[in-house]
């Protein structure tokens, strides 16, 4: 089983990088093959909003640098990871980045899911989505948005499964440690 | 509040060029009503100002200023785009706690505008922690069926997003947050739901077919 684990922490909160560390020795743990990608070390464009990687080049971006191969791995893997702080309830910049240059992974052709519009799928199987998000000190609010968010990701890309859990920056290793297991138990993919 | 002097900022989250963008022609309708009443007015494009050194803290220096802050943004994975996260943090970092208004408007591409609530809820917590006072958001659905151009050359499809935006600047010329009213309008599908979905999955083909590449578009390019 393969993890693809993408480390959304920026250049001035290095310290949030041992939440990642923690997240890929516990999958490492369970005999998972992990490539942890620190976003805020590779070069991605913003997305420009053409939609060429549906109606241009289909599933691949007109833009030709990283996020491409972000997007190749996350469709080769079975559980994609977000580690990100959470950032007025949502993503980080660094995270989003890469996910805004991944719509090439869903079809253009419209469907209805649970009675809503959403694109259809383009793979006949995406993986598993895993929200990790660090706050600084707790709060309600932010981590109900971030969990929202997950669950509307998971519809939109079709992720079979998904869980977001919300971590403290401050948190020990073991407890950071107990809420991956117990994540990766709700995810149905603790080995 | 006295009108006079006063200075409104639009922010254009979408990352496409100037004069091109959904986002561009809902923010700039309102900044067009506001300077008739006499407000003046910025508008910065947040990709291209966040390329320099001085763009950014031209954003920032801006914001600082401005009496009314509007971002009119896309809504990408059910969010904001990255660019607009980023002038956001910068934003933050720079905290004025001048209590500076702040609206956000949303277009999204699926038909239902409740797609946007997440993307808002952000809006409204980044105004919290910018020390920014949250005067309400609009979202729209249905953004594939509108256009760059001037609003009032989009025909009468947009006439409830054009009352909505009236009963906004009204409010705004007042510094009273966004009406219920408005958000409502804002919301109300600009076409049937059946028309857009069947119309939008024509003009992938039709866009496709442009390309020559219409065979190919449920390629797996990355299947492993
Ligand atoms: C990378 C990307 C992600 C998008 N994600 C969503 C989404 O999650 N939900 C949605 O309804 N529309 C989504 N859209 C569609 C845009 O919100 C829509 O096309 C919008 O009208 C563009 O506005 P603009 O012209 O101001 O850029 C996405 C578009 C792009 C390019």
């Amino acid at each position: 089983m393969k993890a693809l684990v993408l480390n959304g922490v920026g250049k001035d909160s290095r310290h949030l990088d041992r939440i990642e560390e923690v997240a890929v020795r516990e999958l490492r743990s369970l005999q998972w093959e992990v490539e942890a990608l620190i976003l805020r070390d590779i070069e991605i464009a913003p997305c420009m909003g053409c939609f060429g990687c549906w109606v241009q080049t289909p599933g691949v971006c007109l833009i030709d640098d990283a996020a491409r191969e972000v997007t190749r791995k996350m469709v080769g893997s079975d559980l994609v990871v977000y580690v990100t702080p959470i950032t007025f309830g949502g993503y980080s910049s660094e995270l989003k980045k890469a996910l805004d240059r991944s719509i090439g992974l869903i079809s253009p052709f419209f469907t209805r899911i649970n009675g809503e519009v959403h694109h259809k799928k383009r793979y006949a199987r995406a993986p598993n989505l895993l929200g990790v998000g660090i706050v600084h000190e707790p709060d309600e609010e932010s981590a109900r948005i971030f969990k929202t968010l997950i669950g509307r990701n998971a519809i939109n890309m079709h992720n079979p499964a998904h869980a977001a859990w919300v971590v403290n920056e401050d948190q020990s290793e073991t407890e950071i440690h107990e809420l991956m297991h117990t994540a990766l138990g709700e995810l149905g993919v603790r080995s | 509040m006295n009108s006079e002097g006063n200075r409104v900022l639009l922010l254009v989250g979408s990352p496409k060029a100037p004069g091109k963008s959904v986002s561009e022609a809902l923010g700039a309708y309102v900044i067009e009503k506001m300077e008739a009443r006499r407000w003046s007015s910025e508008t910065i494009f947040i990709r291209m100002s966040l390329q320099s050194d001085e763009g950014r803290a031209a954003l920032v220096e801006a914001v600082k200023t401005a009496d009314l802050i509007i971002l009119s943004f896309p809504l990408y994975v059910d969010s904001l785009p990255a660019p607009v996260i980023r002038a956001m943090e910068l934003i933050a970092e720079a905290r004025f706690d001048k209590g500076t208004h702040f609206v956000a408007i949303a277009n999204c591409g699926f038909p239902e505008a409740q797609h946007n609530k997440v993307a808002m809820s952000i809006c409204q917590r980044f105004a919290h922690a910018s020390g920014l006072e949250w005067a309400g958001g609009l979202a729209l659905g249905m953004g594939g069926a509108l256009s760059g151009q001037r609003l009032e050359e989009q025909g009468g499809m947009v006439r409830n997003i054009i009352k909505a935006l009236d009963l906004a600047v009204d409010a705004f010329a007042e510094n009273k947050p966004v009406p219920d009213e408005a958000i409502r309008l804002m919301a109300k599908p600009i076409i049937p739901g059946w028309m857009y979905t069947t119309m939008g999955n024509i003009g992938w083909r039709r866009q496709a077919n442009c390309y020559g590449v219409r065979k190919k578009i449920r390629d797996r390019p990355y299947q492993r």
